[in-house]
């Protein structure tokens, strides 16, 4: 019985279990490394709320016309994207990292705090298809949060409503 | 009565050892992989085109307006990614002033109702709205007939205008509860209908009669809240007189109180009126006294404190009392002085159109439309069925179906207030625009949409609205004022201009008739505080609003007094048979103390067949007929379950909240200071530093309205149980208002919620730690850690935690409602009051990425928003100059339960009444 109940318990929290490494299929095959490395395009320019809000921000359909409007206008690998603008629907991208829906997580205030994408996300920029860099399990934050509460002394970082309510 | 339209059915599962055995460890798998997925299971949908003003996450605040029964009531909506999720009184509206009403609060569910009617139909068959409109378009003049709530819209009244040029046009404006007594009382001495409004805030002496005027009517919100004003212990406060048939939330923070039946408020006010000078005939008033009896003493009482309190006092009188009384009234404001605001009304035909009973009794009504009412249900008398039949076109245009929609050949969805475009006047003329915060999410049609299709208009509501304000104004002028105004969500300067007319009294025979002696019992009809007319009752939050007096759920019972009920032989929940002369009904019987001697009241809106959640809920009362009549009470066999949420209303000699006076306060203070601070603790001392928060409450200006709970509820989704479980004591609303009632019948309205104990009973027997303490003095409640022992529950003293006992959250259109930053729970796990901890780390995220402190004001929690005399007040322990900063200094103050020592961050204000000295 014990191994019963243990064993899925550890299962579920390994890096296989949680996909780790596993690159992601996207609706439009988009390249982090191209963007970022060879065009120099900062993340924000795309994620524009992660200095600020609690989701970084995904651009709309329009940000990536403004560019691709003239640029590649007729590539088929932006095909679903001029499908998307002549047909007003939204793109539909499969999300890559995930938390549960009792967890809250603010972009803003780690962007503050100085805690660099890399932390969380892998290096992107490294990445043709963007795959989830870490498993974020509630460890993968409290260790951070931990060390953070003993460096700063502030006094909230490890109380529960500061991620669940 | 079934719960299967709340509950879920479960299945029944056989299950064998080894089986068992497979379900633990695949149970186990599933519960964790419930905490984390795999990548790309979930989608990340952008916009195509971000509008301007979003940013992913961040709620969009917009004015719209709500309207009922004709007026408007300015709110502020909150769109998550488009989706409103929350309402709030719009601060700049003179009827709300930012406050709330708890069905303005729960307006925002109904947007999502499962239930809403999403088809047009004629005669049985699908059809389009378009198409409808096409029809009626192209409809030939002749006789037309409009049934719709009353309206004061101006492009409503325009197109009603351009309406009557084509066809014979007959408008009934049909409210079963509407103001017409008032506007005829108004008529009787002014010679023209006025509406009249007293001013709160130079009233020392307020006197209402039948009239729930703090929690009730079209400016209830800022009327409570310029009265709360005046409420503070001292030489300012205000005195409020309430005489009534039956307990209401506003007599419960009356000063001096008198049970009296409906019918008696004629006598009542002759007594008083004479008494203060204003001519009524001798045998009127004779025959007055004779009516009162004992209670005359009361009426001279109240005499002498208008007359002191001359050019200061304010009387309110109930809508459902005769013109007479109204107009009795006026005399008494006239005579003394008081400060009134005579205004025209807000509405378009305050005295109703033609009467309903013309169309009843019609022969050729031609093309009936009924506009979102239901007569046939609230008009049961005029059989309206026969009268619709005859029509050559009869079309319902309403949010749901209903009785009406049963006895049209069509019908229409009507748009909801948020999905169209309106222009509503509040009841002191001030015009509010309100504008959609969501797409239409049927093919709707909104009262202007059907109204323009009649004179063949083809443009859409935004641009009548428009055009309507904009008047003559060359266009480029107008866009800015127009842009200001649907940002502010009121236009300027369009209160109506006070006028000055001189009351002239001339019906003292109506008069006389009302003072004629009367045998039997008053049946007594009233508004349901929850479900309005009927026209809520598909609301689930509202049904299961606890009623501020009897804390019954999901229904209706036949209020009345311990000694009417003795007399009859019948204790609570016994069916009682009452009849007028026109019908009989039979329901449960409650005791209500402060209910009127031979009064007993009953209130509408419930027995309703359609829709699903409000069928077979209550007693319809409406067959009884007139608001106030004579009829008998007899017991009848049987007993029904009443779903209350609130057994008990005895301190048990216990200080659970306390109540004192005025003229004692300097004796009863000091004991104040023994309910409160700290107690010997075995626990260690625990040292609190940076920001505190702390909520206070005070018990004086608290009505018991109930807007705080519903507001509670849309923010923190909390789930519907229904009235089987409700019964279970399994209601699950976070924050409840505690009524306790002493022998002398005061009444004190605790709201009661998680106190956020320092030394927290629940947090030391959690086996696995899931309430717990955070370092800002809240009591944190972990869903996703919580395995549902109730143990907490077991050990709060204040009864304040609420179990999952099933899985109460929905996946239907109502989720849409969710508020995004709060977690929904499922079955087996505990939840309470969070102090809106989502608002308040929302707040310090702000402030962290805008590099400053979180500002003093800047957390406001959902009940505090919504409360209209601003009852509740919340903030940081170390705050200075604010409302919640005086109240923690207040030497009214103290702790609920103080004796346990458990420190709570919440604190109340003890009441204090101002009765009038006994000279």
């Amino acid at each position: 019985v014990i191994t019963l109940i243990c064993a899925p318990m550890i299962y579920i929290r390994t890096d296989y279990a949680g996909g780790v490494n596993d690159p992601v299929t996207q609706p439009i095959e988009f390249d982090h490394r191209h963007h970022v490395r060879d065009d120099g395009i900062d993340c924000v320019y795309c994620h524009d709320t992660v200095e600020t809000e609690a989701f970084a921000g995904l651009p709309s359909t329009e940000r990536c016309m403004g560019c691709h409007g003239q640029v590649w206008p007729d590539s088929p690998e932006t095909a679903p994207l001029r499908a998307s603008w002549e047909n007003h629907t939204p793109i539909r991208w499969k999300r890559v990292n995930a938390l549960p829906g009792y967890a809250y997580f603010h972009h803003g205030v780690h962007v503050q705090a100085g805690i660099a994408c890399e932390r969380c996300h892998g290096r992107v920029r490294d990445m043709a298809r963007v795959a989830r860099a870490h498993n974020l399990t509630m460890n993968f934050c409290v260790n951070c949060h931990r060390d953070e509460q003993k460096s700063r002394a502030i006094t909230h970082l490890t109380t529960c409503t500061t991620c669940h309510r | 009565m079934t719960d299967d339209r709340i509950l879920p059915l479960l299945p029944r599962v056989e299950v064998t050892r080894r089986d068992a055995l497979k379900l633990l460890a695949g149970g186990v798998a599933a519960l964790e992989a419930g905490c984390l997925e795999k990548p790309g299971e979930r989608e990340l949908v952008p916009y195509v085109i971000e509008p301007p003003e979003h940013r992913a996450g961040v709620p969009v605040r917009y004015a719209s307006a709500l309207t009922l029964d004709g007026f408007g009531y300015g709110v502020l909506v909150d769109t998550h990614e488009a989706r409103p999720t929350k309402l709030d009184g719009n601060p700049a509206h003179p009827a709300v002033l930012g406050g709330s009403l708890a069905w303005l609060q729960a307006r925002i569910l109904d947007l999502y109702d499962p239930q809403r009617s999403r088809v047009a139909q004629l005669r049985g068959h699908d059809a389009a709205w378009p198409h409808l409109a096409a029809k009626l378009r192209a409809l030939p003049p002749g006789p037309l007939w409009l049934v719709m709530p009353p309206q004061s819209s101006p492009t409503i009244g325009a197109l009603l205008g351009r309406i009557a040029r084509h066809h014979q046009l007959r408008v009934s404006y049909h409210a079963p509860l509407g103001r017409t007594n008032a506007y005829r009382g108004a008529e009787l001495v002014y010679g023209k209908p006025l509406e009249v409004r007293p001013d709160l805030s130079r009233a020392d002496v307020v006197v209402a009669l039948d009239s729930d005027f703090l929690a009730w009517g079209p400016a209830a919100a800022a009327m409570a809240r310029a009265f709360a004003a005046r409420r503070a212990p001292g030489d300012r406060m205000n005195r409020l007189w309430v005489a009534e048939p039956m307990q209401t939330p506003t007599g419960t923070i009356a000063d001096e109180r008198l049970a009296l039946p409906a019918r008696d408020l004629a006598a009542l006010l002759v007594v008083v009126a004479q008494a203060c000078g204003v001519a009524v005939p001798n045998p009127s008033v004779r025959a007055a006294e004779a009516r009162l009896g004992g209670r005359v003493a009361w009426a001279r009482r109240l005499a002498t404190d208008l007359k002191r309190a001359r050019g200061a006092g304010a009387i309110v009188v109930g809508d459902r009392q005769p013109p007479e009384v109204h107009a009795l009234a006026r005399m008494l404001d006239h005579e003394l002085g008081n400060p009134v605001a005579l205004t025209p009304p807000a509405l378009l035909d305050p005295l109703g159109g033609t009467p309903l009973e013309d169309l009843a009794r019609e022969a050729n009504p031609g093309t009936v439309i009924v506009l979102d009412c239901d007569p046939v249900y609230t008009a049961p008398r005029l059989h309206l069925g026969p009268a619709l039949a005859r029509a050559t076109l009869s079309l319902h245009v309403g949010l749901f179906r209903n009785a009406t929609t049963e006895a049209c050949a069509g019908h229409v969805p009507l748009a909801h207030d948020l999905e169209t475009w309106t222009d509503p006047r509040a009841v002191d003329g001030t015009l509010a625009i309100g504008q959609p915060a969501i797409r239409e999410r049927f093919e709707v049609a909104s009262i202007i949409d059907v109204l323009a299709a009649l004179v063949g208009d083809r443009n859409d509501a935004r641009t009548l609205v428009h055009d309507q304000l904009r008047g003559d104004a060359p266009l480029e002028a107008f866009d800015a004022s127009w842009t200001a105004a649907l940002r502010a969500g009121v236009v300027p300067n369009t209160a109506a201009q006070p006028t000055d007319a001189q009351p002239t009294w001339r019906s003292n025979d109506a008069l006389a008739a009302l003072l004629a002696p009367t045998s039997g019992i008053e049946i007594a009809l009233a508004p349901s505080p929850s479900v309005h007319d009927g026209r809520f009752a598909p609301n689930a939050w509202l049904q299961e609003l606890p009623h501020p007096i009897t804390k019954q759920t999901w229904g209706n019972a036949a209020l009345m007094s311990p000694a009417t009920a003795q007399s009859l032989g019948v204790e609570n929940e016994d069916l009682v048979r009452v009849a007028t002369r026109a019908g009989e009904i039979t329901l449960p019987a409650m005791i209500v103390t402060g209910a009127a001697e031979r009064s007993v009241t009953i209130e509408l809106g419930f027995g309703q067949h359609a829709p699903a959640i409000a069928d077979g809920i209550g007693t319809d009362a409406y067959p009884l007929g007139d608001f106030l009549d004579e009829g008998s009470l007899a017991r009848a066999s049987g007993t029904r379950r009443i779903p209350r949420s609130q057994l008990w209303t005895s301190q048990e000699g216990r200080d659970l909240a306390p109540v004192m006076t005025l003229a004692h306060l300097r004796h009863e203070l000091p004991k104040m200071a023994e309910l409160r601070g700290p107690q010997p603790s075995l626990l260690p001392e625990r040292q609190w530093r940076g920001v505190q928060w702390g909520m206070s409450i005070d018990t004086s200006i608290c009505t018991g309205c109930s807007a705080c709970e519903i507001a509670c509820v849309a923010e923190n989704n909390i789930a519907t149980v229904g009235p089987t479980e409700v019964a279970r004591g399994r209601i699950m609303h976070w924050l409840r208002i505690d009524r306790y009632v002493d022998d002398g019948g005061r009444i004190v309205n605790e709201p009661m919620l998680c106190q956020h104990c320092e030394d927290a009973p629940c947090e030391y027997v959690c086996p696995v730690n899931a309430t717990d303490h955070s370092p800002d003095g809240l009591n944190e409640q972990v869903y996703n850690r919580c395995i549902g022992t109730r143990f907490c529950q077991n050990n709060c003293p204040y009864k304040v935690r609420r179990f999952n006992w099933f899985a109460f959250e929905k996946d239907d259109d109502r989720a849409l409602q969710y508020n995004p930053d709060v977690t929904v729970r499922s079955r087996g796990v505990m939840e309470k009051c969070s102090y809106c901890v989502q608002r308040i780390r929302g707040a310090e995220h702000r402030a962290i990425v805008e590099k400053r402190e979180v500002k003093v004001g800047e957390v406001v929690t959902a009940c505090q928003a919504a409360c209209p005399t601003g009852a509740i007040q919340f903030g940081q322990l170390a705050e200075q100059g604010t409302p919640f900063a005086a109240m923690r200094r207040d030497p009214r103050r103290f702790e609920a339960l103080h004796d346990l020592g458990t420190r709570p961050r919440t604190q109340y204000l003890a009441k204090v009444v101002n009765p009038k000295e006994e000279p």
